[in-house]
């Protein structure tokens, strides 16, 4: 989707142009804000953090800023940086229900180090590709179970398996991608 | 689960890759977070946003009389006049306002003849049902007004940040840059935050009796978290909340819809803390209360849509029909408000009781009501949401099928299996069951036919996976130990295990009222009032019950037939329209089959159907023993299995 599809969406419809923006990037805007608050938010906090990020892009489209650059990673860079601003809200918040995890709070700088950004995204790809090695349904567990912090009984849901059978393979898939990530080269640091 | 450590550091390219190819959302979800996303848009823009709420109109008073909104009359309007008078116990203070009279033979009741047969035109009416329709639609006005605290878009707002440089502006920056960006990104956030705190403030109490981290013994009463905000909250004290109710409703139907509307005023006492019953002095809380001279309000929760208060009825999603009038006099009629549902199983409407205060009407009494309960059904949920009554001992064994229903998988159609031995005395009360997932993949058949296949499935050799044991004081679940940590030096861990006191007594059945104790909140969520819902150890249909069958309107009995030699009802249940257009697609049940036995209320087999009308899961009992036939049920040696799993005192 570029700026000009954008505009064009918009001048048909507000109500039009949101949609397909928000149809187009729910889901990578989900889990941008999921990874950086998964340790520290709730759902409710994730989902409200997710419609903050696309509010601040009704507004900016409204206030007619040029999208000159990559809208993807435009969108990114708002996820991120909205996330991070829930993030120290919630660390900050009264809220006796949030339970604020100290590493959590370490982490969040280091995820923006440039100068490991290369390491990471190699790290990143062959844990990806592994864990996807596994193939399915354990590939959907693991993912469901661990990224997104989905419960037994929602996974179940999702794969049409009883959270039992959802439990037991999810604890199978670990061990055998424990041997894989040793394999890659991995098994040192105490991913799983 | 933070021992897993595996996504902690994922970069873009693998985030997109981890949306794009396995996206978790489901469509219910998107909806919501679309809503809240749109919602803030329009909040935001200054713009009017008069259908937050389906029936929010400007209502200056009771006395001033809108034209009515003429609607065609439907054949449901006219079924619905047979409603009317007579729904109402103590709450009619009518009488009392009428010259001292008493008694019901002095209520002329009128009703309204709607000749529905005139197509296309509108109905002759008597001219005070209009005057009364407008009166009602005024005071229904008032009453879902009245239900929301604040005027949602006069709400203080949190400023928004400045905006965030690019990945690429980011990536371009020294260290130096990054943590200076860093820190004034902290500063920003901080301000955004004490800007906002300026200008609401939220407080909780907690209230228990007993030492809340003995929880064996702590008993949890409530929870209250009230919010103030300088903007935006429609009363500014208890007093107005007070005046503001008895404007349009009468004291004792403030009483019965808003029990504990205004709480004890909590200046001195300390917020965000555990109040004990039993040591201390607590606050009489209530849904409005005072604190320092600022009015706060406890609402049902968060999100902007469902900022209710504490009601005793909810209404859900009122149809486009007129107001029902009915039972005139000069100072008092009946008004039926048509819902697709009310938080009261098998009530789909609003009646109000109206009645004359000095110069205008106020609401007197408000109840869900009809249609009249179908008395088969009623009997078969009874007999479901009670099953224990009905047999004494049980031996049987349970599968539960699931279909592979993924496009990619080269067993789709095909079925999971879980199997489960059961053993249980009602009377004693014990009950021992044991189940595992077999590696078996069979093909969906009629129920008949699986029981068949589950029979020659079943090993009970093969390692258990779940077991649960109540020895007549304690009912315990846990799973069989599994080396989850793939570390075989330090042996195997238990992935799940609980107990609780649930355990169904004879002698307690009296004090349980069952179906007529489920109720949904205002969010769509059926609830219970825990100390008078029943506890079951055995098979039982209660959960078809509280999950599907409280609508008795979504199914119908269509025929009998023999399962496993057991007389059943044959129950054909389809999802109503506003359950169904929240569940996921692809996954959501959209209907069922259930053969429920006729004697004792358990579902013998249920077969669970998706959007596309294909069967996604079955359940059966099979091999079913009653009684004198029954097999005993095994003791289980708690020890061997390890008491101290349990928090078990």
């Amino acid at each position: 989707m570029t700026d000009m599809e954008l505009r064009l969406l918009m001048g048909e419809s507000v109500q039009k142009c949101h949609r397909a923006l928000f149809d187009k990037y729910c889901n990578y805007v989900y889990a941008i804000v999921i990874n950086i608050l998964r340790n520290c938010g709730s759902r409710e906090d994730m989902e409200d953090c997710v419609s903050d990020v696309f509010f601040k892009l009704y507004k900016q489209l409204d206030s007619g800023i040029e999208f000159s650059g990559d809208l993807k990673n435009y969108i990114a860079a708002i996820a991120r940086n909205t996330a991070i601003d829930a993030f120290r809200k919630i660390s900050h918040g009264s809220s006796r229900n949030v339970s604020i995890d100290d590493d959590t709070v370490t982490e969040l700088p280091s995820d923006e180090r440039v100068e490991e950004n290369a390491d990471k995204k190699e790290r990143s790809r062959i844990i990806l590709s592994k864990i996807k090695q596994l193939g399915e349904p354990d590939t959907t567990i693991i993912i469901q179970q661990y990224f997104y912090d989905r419960t037994a009984k929602e996974i179940a849901e999702s794969v049409s398996m009883t959270a039992a059978a959802v439990q037991k393979r999810s604890s199978r898939a670990r061990q055998r991608l424990k041997a894989m990530l040793c394999e890659a080269g991995l098994g040192k640091e105490d991913l799983i | 689960m933070k021992d897993f450590y595996l996504f902690d550091d994922t970069d873009d390219v693998t985030l997109e890759s981890l949306a794009q190819d396995f996206p978790v959302l489901t469509d219910e979800e998107k909806e919501r977070i679309y809503a809240m996303s749109e919602r803030k848009y329009n909040n935001d823009t200054e713009k009017k946003t008069d259908d937050i709420f389906d029936n929010e109109e400007e209502v200056k008073g009771v006395e001033r009389y809108r034209r009515p909104k003429m609607r065609t009359a439907s054949i449901a309007a006219a079924a619905v006049l047979l409603i009317g008078a007579g729904s109402f116990g103590g709450y009619n203070i009518a009488q009392q306002l009428k010259d001292g009279k008493d008694g019901d033979n002095d209520n002329v009741t009128t009703t309204i003849a709607v000749d529905i047969t005139q197509s296309g035109t509108e109905a002759p009416e008597d001219p005070l049902t209009e005057e009364y329709r407008d009166a009602a639609e005024e005071l229904l006005a008032e009453y879902n007004d009245f239900l929301v605290p604040y005027n949602v878009d006069e709400l203080p707002q949190r400023k928004s940040a400045a905006l965030m440089p690019s990945d690429e502006e980011i990536a371009s920056m020294t260290a130096e840059e990054f943590e200076a960006y860093v820190e004034e990104q902290n500063r920003i956030s901080d301000e955004v935050e004490a800007d906002y705190n300026a200008h609401h403030d939220r407080i909780w109490f907690d209230l228990g009796i007993g030492d809340p981290y003995d929880h064996v013994n702590y008993v949890f009463i409530g929870n209250w978290n009230y919010s103030y905000f300088d903007t935006g909250m429609k009363f500014s004290s208890t007093d107005e909340v007070q005046e503001k109710a008895l404007s349009f409703m009468s004291q004792s139907c403030i009483d019965k819809m808003f029990p504990k509307l205004i709480g004890e005023d909590l200046t001195g006492y300390e917020p965000d803390r555990i109040y004990r019953q039993d040591i201390e002095k607590c606050p009489d809380f209530g849904t409005y209360a005072m604190r320092d001279g600022k009015l706060y309000c406890t609402c049902s929760n968060d999100f902007i849509d469902d900022m209710f208060i504490a009601a005793s009825y909810y209404f859900f999603n009122r149809k486009d029909e007129p107001v029902v009038i009915t039972d005139i006099t000069e100072d008092s009629f009946t008004a039926c408000v048509k819902y697709e549902s009310t938080s009261v199983p098998n009530k789909y409407d609003m009646t109000m009781k109206v009645v004359k205060n000095g110069e205008n009407w106020i609401i007197d009494d408000i109840e869900p009501t009809g249609p009249e309960l179908d008395a088969q059904k009623l009997e078969i949920v009874n007999k479901m949401m009670n099953s224990c009554d009905y047999y004494d001992k049980i031996s049987a064994k349970k599968a539960d099928f699931y279909a592979l229903r993924d496009d990619n998988d080269p067993d789709k159609g095909k079925c999971t299996v879980q199997l489960e031995s059961i053993y249980c005395d009602n009377r004693a009360p014990k009950e021992y069951s044991s189940g595992y997932y077999a590696d078996d993949l069979i093909s969906m058949d009629s129920p008949e036919n699986m029981a068949n296949s589950a029979r020659k499935i079943y090993s009970p050799k093969h390692e258990k996976e779940t077991e649960t044991y109540c020895d007549g004081t304690r009912y315990y679940y846990w799973n069989n130990p599994l080396d989850l940590d793939g570390d075989e030096s330090n042996g195997k861990e238990y992935s799940w295990y609980d107990w609780n006191d649930d355990v169904p007594h004879d002698g307690d059945a009296e004090k349980y009222s069952s179906f007529e104790d489920l109720m949904m909140t205002s969010y769509h969520h059926l609830i219970y009032n825990s100390s008078s819902f029943r506890p079951m150890i055995c098979p039982n249909g209660r959960s078809m019950v509280i999950n599907y069958l409280y609508d008795f309107s979504a199914w119908n009995i269509t025929g009998e037939t023999v399962f496993e030699g057991v007389d059943c009802h044959i129950i054909e249940y389809h999802m109503p329209s506003y359950l169904y257009k929240e569940s996921d697609e692809i996954y959501g049940i959209s209907s069922f089959t259930a053969y429920v036995s006729k004697e004792t209320g358990i579902p013998m087999a249920t077969l669970y159907y998706g959007s596309d009308a294909d069967v996604q899961s079955m359940e059966i009992l099979y091999d079913v023993k009653f009684n004198g036939d029954a097999e005993p049920v095994p003791d289980v040696d708690m020890n061997a299995v390890g008491l101290e799993k349990f928090n078990y005192k």
